[in-house]
């Protein structure tokens, strides 16, 4: 096996990370949505920022 | 010596196909003849492919060709009253309208710039997509991006734009963030005409990177492995395999997509903009797709949105002939 180059090194971990986060930033809406579907709307109607687990757990609106 | 026998051969070839050809130059009358028995055995031979091929042809006689029967309602003064066969014939009246009104101008920019940013912007983006995955060794890694950047394509429109509309709220994930890196007030991105085409364009590309880069994906897989090879040891850099090998490898792909999608061209995504726009933003978010809904369902003048339908179906046949037409000359992909 050939030793990869710096560039090489450089750009593997730089693709990583970019996909890295373009998956964060696909799947956190998707989780958001299901997270406030679950969640006490008036809650959700107010919360400011990042929502990261169900507050008030509830399944009214299903 | 063997230079001679195959010239001869290939002259007593040439000689033969002439002879073949000069035969076939059949009188008009013999040809269609000849193809009507054509038709009449190759149905007799494949009675049961014939068979299954049937709802294929139901479906584009009932759903596709049955329809333009009513499109001649565009060249008339259409009432439900009188029917298709009773209201009297106005001729271009309905075309010479629109293209005189105020909207016309402002309709085609918006479906031109939305199709042309999307072309830009969105349609690469799945190739890029496709490439970065390709350079990834890892396979749970590589399949993991892959199935997180799909998954959004099978959610519904609706649910998307709620997504859209709750994080670039006034008090939205994006704008709190926003003001929170540079310090700027608070957008109100939906009621800003400026921001429409943005966030349109945007929301698609999140939307279908990953469903688009599969049919790329499948494409570099086909590649032969050992092109690589005979690159790597005439010394081309992963950067260099890239542009030499993988590049051209899917470009086959590439143009019959564009193709297709440039049939597509003047049909943007209609119910996306029917659900995020609102009149505040019509300046840039009206498209000729949405304009027909408004003028021929919600306030029921048929005749006029026909001829603006029909209108933008000629545009987009026109730029599909032509399109297809510059492929064929380029190379070998084409649709026809």
């Amino acid at each position: 096996m050939m030793k990869k180059s710096l560039g090489e090194r450089l750009f593997d971990y730089a693709n990583i990370i970019f996909l890295v986060l373009l998956s964060l930033v696909t799947l956190y809406p998707l989780l958001y949505i299901l997270l406030a579907s679950i969640s006490d709307p008036t809650y959700v109607a107010q919360a400011r920022g990042i929502l990261l687990a169900p507050k008030d757990f509830t399944i009214e609106a299903y | 010596m063997y230079h001679i026998k195959r010239g001869e051969d290939m002259a007593k070839l040439e000689k033969e196909v002439l002879a073949l050809s000069i035969k076939q130059k059949r009188s008009f009358g013999d040809r269609v003849i000849n193809f009507k028995k054509d038709v009449v055995q190759d149905f007799k031979r494949n009675k049961v492919i014939y068979l299954m091929l049937s709802p294929v042809i139901l479906y584009y006689i009932i759903f596709q060709y049955g329809p333009m029967y009513g499109l001649q309602i565009a060249f008339k003064d259409y009432s439900p009253v009188l029917g298709f066969h009773g209201s009297p014939w106005v001729g271009f009246e309905h075309f010479k309208e629109f293209f005189n009104s105020f909207y016309f101008g402002r309709l085609l920019k918006n479906t031109i710039l939305l199709s042309l940013y999307s072309l830009i912007f969105a349609f690469p983006a799945g190739i890029i997509l496709a490439l970065l995955l390709n350079e990834v060794k890892g396979r749970i890694f590589k399949q993991t991006v892959q199935t997180v950047t799909y998954m959004p394509h099978f959610v519904s429109l609706v649910v998307i734009v709620g997504i859209l509309f709750d994080f670039t709220a006034r008090d939205g994930l994006i704008n709190d963030m926003f003001v929170f890196l540079f310090g700027i007030e608070p957008i109100a991105f939906m009621r800003e005409s400026e921001w429409f085409r943005t966030l349109y364009i945007g929301s698609d590309i999140w939307q279908n990177i990953g469903w688009s880069s599969i049919i790329f994906l499948a494409a570099m897989s086909t590649i032969d492995p050992s092109l690589y090879d005979a690159a790597k040891m005439d010394g081309a850099g992963r950067f260099k395999q890239m542009i030499h090998i993988t590049l051209p490898g899917i470009m086959p792909t590439v143009i019959i997509l564009l193709i297709l999608l440039i049939g597509k061209f003047m049909t943007v995504g209609d119910e996306k903009i029917l659900l995020m726009y609102n009149p505040t933003i019509y300046e840039t978010a009206d498209v000729i797709g949405t304009y027909v809904y408004r003028k021929g369902i919600l306030e029921s003048d048929f005749s006029y949105s026909a001829a603006v339908g029909l209108f933008k179906a000629v545009i987009a046949f026109t730029l599909l002939v032509i399109e297809n037409g510059i492929a064929r000359k380029l190379g070998d992909t084409k649709l026809w």
